[in-house]
């Protein structure tokens, strides 16, 4: 599971580059069938949206979210304990809401069937990036909240030596 | 009233640890309840994808993919001992080094916390024997890396340019001039340090010498040409430019030099995801936040309050600097791009201010709130990738603080060296 969302973002990445450089290459060398890839960059913005949802579940269990936790820290173990709770709730919370706002609009652009300009794709599966990545951010959060530390743990071993 | 208590919690959230995205989408979340009841909910995934599906910010990854590459193979260590091999020998020739190592890595990498990592390891032991202070090396490598947000590509500045619709080969011609003052002013820092220590200078290479490591960083080298001469050149939009510097990259980690391998890369992409999509989330919950604040017509009652104080330019802007600094020693770079500039750059533009003067202002701000006490991000970064307590980094930073903000108060009011590049090339 672990690997499979690890090898997507990583394949989109190499990807993305790869296919937005040979869009340049083919405008330069041969501008008469630069038109014919002209879907290249919209296809790129999807894999964006995939890298940057599927992305979240991961940089928080590695601690990569940006916080700024030095006060928490401080804190005596019982007390930090429970605020770390209280970030961990209001973060399932806001996850499985937006995923859920975010399967409505989904399930909405893929009934009226709006198709992207250039790429001919329905934008569902654009939106559908959104609810994947929260509830996989959602899930973390929830595997988060009996640890003591956990992603805590992670990030200090990031900056701290 | 109700405004005041979302501000309220959300600076409680910043300050009790909550994660920056928790921290932005909640009190969204929460105004949209409050302000706008009778709006559609779909307005809230809306934003959130609108502020990543957007052309301009597919530089980004690409450029955060690039500098990844390159601080993990050996182009970083290339462009070091290059220049080197020219100025290393010179009185504070190893202090100088390490500047202009940082500015040129700075030409091929948007981010500083990456060219701290990046060189940090390759200056520190040579500082350490040229006979700078541990406090002063470690203040050098944290703040010289500033140079990296200033001088093009930059991160920041493509965020601000999404933000205010201002050209980013515009900010990109004012960064590079904004960038070169602060190396410059950071190498009269070194000069006056190396007369104090007498600090030794580094050995004369012979021109053999020296041609070799010009010959052993010329593929390094071609990646800011291709980069700064595609873009202003026509060739090349920014981010055209960034993926071509991507695959340019791998092109020469992989296939010239051979210091990188398949497996690295697939890990190396992995890992940028990760922080692309760390960025991008603020992005997101930013664009959301964004909008509840543009409803709520704050920039206005904030204009409103700056004629009432009867404040002109001159005034504006030193209000500016002294919130983003206060804002900066708290709140991490794009947090402060996302929260302040929405609000800020309407005011700005109604006192005649140029949208490039004060795009580069804000960057220089968030370049000083990266190397300030008590959250400089810069200052973090030095002290894990160099195993060095932080508070020997932050012992040494203060300098480099005092004459940052003397290079601040001159970019301010002098907005002619921020705008004279950008109208000269474009």
């Amino acid at each position: 599971m672990r690997w499979i969302e690890r090898g997507a973002v990583a394949a989109l990445m190499i990807a993305m580059a790869l296919a937005y450089a040979f869009n340049v290459v083919v405008r330069e060398l041969a501008p008469a069938h630069a038109s014919s890839f002209a879907w290249i960059e919209e296809a790129c913005l999807f894999a964006l949206a995939w890298v940057v949802f599927l992305g979240l579940g991961l940089a928080l269990e590695r601690g990569r979210h940006i916080a700024m936790t030095s006060l928490l820290e401080r804190f005596a173990p019982r007390l930090r304990r429970a605020v770390k709770l209280a970030v961990d709730l209001a973060g399932v919370l806001l996850s499985l809401y937006i995923a859920k706002l975010g399967l409505d609009i989904t399930l909405f652009v893929v009934r009226s069937g709006q198709l992207s300009p250039t790429l001919d794709a329905s934008m569902g599966w654009l939106y559908a990036a959104m609810p994947a990545g929260f509830v996989l951010l959602a899930l973390r959060y929830v595997l988060e909240l009996p640890a003591a530390r956990g992603r805590l743990a992670a990030r200090a071993a990031r900056l701290e030596h | 009233m109700l405004v005041v208590l979302l501000c309220v919690l959300a600076f409680a959230m910043l300050a009790l640890g909550f994660e920056m995205l928790l921290v932005m989408g909640l009190p969204a979340v929460l105004a949209k309840a409050a302000f706008q009841p009778g709006m559609p909910d779909v307005i809230i995934p809306q934003k959130i994808m609108s502020g990543v599906n957007v052309g301009t910010l597919l530089a980004i990854p690409f450029f955060i993919f690039a500098a990844e590459l390159m601080a993990h193979g050996v182009i970083a260590k290339r462009l070091t001992a290059m220049v080197r091999a020219l100025v290393g020998h010179t009185p504070g020739g190893i202090g100088h080094t390490t500047v202009a190592s940082c500015m040129a890595f700075g030409a091929v990498c948007g981010s500083a916390p990456a060219t701290v990592a990046a060189l940090g390891r390759l200056c520190h032991p040579e500082l350490a024997r040229a006979g700078y202070s541990e406090k002063f090396s470690l203040g050098l490598i944290a703040s010289s890396a500033e140079c990296a947000l200033l001088i093009p590509p930059s991160i920041t500045m493509i965020i601000y340019g999404w933000i205010t619709g201002t050209s980013i080969a515009a900010l990109f011609a004012g960064g590079l001039m904004v960038g070169v003052v602060l190396g410059v002013a950071f190498m009269g820092l070194v000069q006056w340090e190396t007369w104090r220590v007498a600090a030794r200078r580094g050995d004369k290479p012979g021109p053999g010498e020296r041609l070799a490591a010009v010959q052993a960083g010329a593929w390094a080298l071609g990646l800011p040409l291709v980069i700064l001469g595609g873009i202003y050149s026509g060739i090349f939009t920014a981010t055209e430019a960034a993926a071509v510097a991507v695959v340019y990259a791998v092109l020469v980690e992989m296939v010239v030099y051979r210091a990188i391998g398949v497996r690295e890369l697939v890990r190396i992409a992995e890992s940028s995801a990760v922080t692309v999509s760390a960025i991008f989330v603020l992005l997101a919950m930013g664009a959301l936040l964004s909008h509840f604040v543009v409803l709520a017509d704050l920039p206005r009652i904030v204009l409103d309050f700056v004629r009432e104080l009867n404040m002109n330019w001159v005034m504006f802007l030193l209000f500016v600097n002294v919130l983003l600094f206060a804002a900066g020693m708290f709140i991490d770079p794009n947090s402060i791009l996302l929260l302040f500039v929405p609000t800020l750059y309407p005011v700005a533009t109604a006192l005649g201010i140029d949208p490039v003067h004060f795009g580069l202002l804000v960057t220089l701000n968030i370049c000083i709130g990266m190397i300030t006490p008590p959250f400089g991000l810069d200052l973090f970064v030095a002290a894990s990738t160099l195993n060095r307590p932080v508070e020997t980094v932050i012992g040494g930073i203060w300098r480099f603080v005092l004459v940052n903000i003397a290079v601040l108060a001159l970019i301010t009011y002098v907005p002619a060296i921020s705008t004279a590049l950008p109208k000269l090339l474009l």
